[in-house]
């Protein structure tokens, strides 16, 4: 999904004008333009209004790599604007572009790990599973120690039978118990257990 | 008949949410086909005959709402029963699944017997 643009953002040769072209009703010229501003730090209000509005997939792809691209806090700023957005596309975009800035977008996903909203909650765990975070074993560790909602356990616990380690069976016991009535956390949970002991098994002594 | 009857596609981006369903769908007697997002989703049901699907809402690649637009809009599949399971409870979340074309609702985590009360109620018509 992300190509690197070597468009520049005014061909003195064709007068291509992107920051005309990003407002322009043809899609094909919104998302020339798109590719043309892709890692221009100038451009970011441009593209940002565009990922907020724009209807048509190839231009919001292209908005999508354009943002990720210039990569800055203003850019993981205006993604976790949109995980709380009503738009499932939205939602989704937010999920990979934050999973594709994992420098500038760690400290703020762990925020999101204790945030009100669920969703959020589990968007956060869900980004957790390509950044290459050395904390993120404890993150997922506290969030399990303390969280109380079955559907943001239920991927914390995923998470943690993949990054975690025979030290989580007993948190993952813990689990099982404190949401004893839960059929789904309690599925979860075995499931993460055995996947952890089975890991365990197949390693070389 | 040795086979399952019915056939549920399950689609969701989590493995463990998949398995759970499965194994709720399957003590039902039911046979169960999985996708991990809107696309695969439509591949599968396109392949091979359902009888029902449970769509998550929040999925890489294509969301649920997105896919459920898609086969609706489908002369093959379009009339096959759709349950969304969400994690979002408010109305709003409701009103927008039954607008894309769901016919039911569920906010995970689906209980057993929310399953088994759907499957008894979406099952077609038993051929014998």
């Amino acid at each position: 999904m992300f190509v690197k643009s070597t468009t520049p953002k005014m061909d003195q040769g064709t007068g291509f004008d992107a920051y005309a072209m990003i407002k322009d009703t043809n899609a094909d010229n919104r998302r020339a333009a798109a590719i043309a501003l892709s890692g221009q730090k100038e451009a970011f209000a441009e593209l940002a209004d565009l990922s907020r509005s724009e209807t048509e997939t190839p231009v919001r792809d292209a908005v999508l790599n354009a943002l990720i691209a210039i990569g800055s806090a203003k850019v993981v700023d205006l993604y976790i604007e949109h995980l709380r957005a009503d738009d499932a596309t939205l939602r989704r975009e937010a999920v990979y572009a934050l999973q594709h800035l994992p420098k500038k977008a760690a400290k703020k996903i762990r925020k999101l790990m204790s945030d009100q909203d669920p969703d959020v909650r589990i968007m956060a765990v869900d980004i957790l599973q390509l950044l290459t975070i050395s904390d993120a074993v404890e993150w997922i560790r506290d969030l399990l120690a303390n969280e109380d909602n079955a559907n943001v356990v239920g991927v914390a616990v995923d998470r943690l039978s993949e990054i975690g380690g025979p030290q989580d069976v007993g948190i993952l016991k813990q689990v099982k118990d404190r949401f004893s009535s839960d059929a789904y956390v309690q599925f979860a949970a075995t499931h993460a257990i055995d996947r952890i002991i089975a890991l365990e098994a197949e390693e070389p002594s | 008949m040795t086979g399952h009857p019915f056939k549920a596609l399950i689609v969701d981006d989590a493995t463990t949410v998949r398995m759970y369903h499965r194994s709720l769908v399957e003590e039902a007697g039911w046979a169960t086909v999985e996708a991990e997002n809107g696309v695969e989703a439509m591949e599968k049901v396109l392949d091979q005959p359902v009888d029902l699907m449970f769509v998550d809402v929040n999925m890489p690649i294509m969301d649920g709402y997105a896919f459920i637009k898609t086969a609706r809009a489908s002369e093959k599949v379009g009339q096959i029963p759709i349950v969304m399971i969400s994690t979002e409870a408010q109305k709003i979340d409701r009103d927008k699944a039954f607008e894309a074309g769901a016919n039911h609702y569920l906010v995970k985590p689906a209980s057993p017997q929310d399953i088994a009360n759907l499957l008894t109620l979406l099952s077609p018509e038993d051929p014998s």
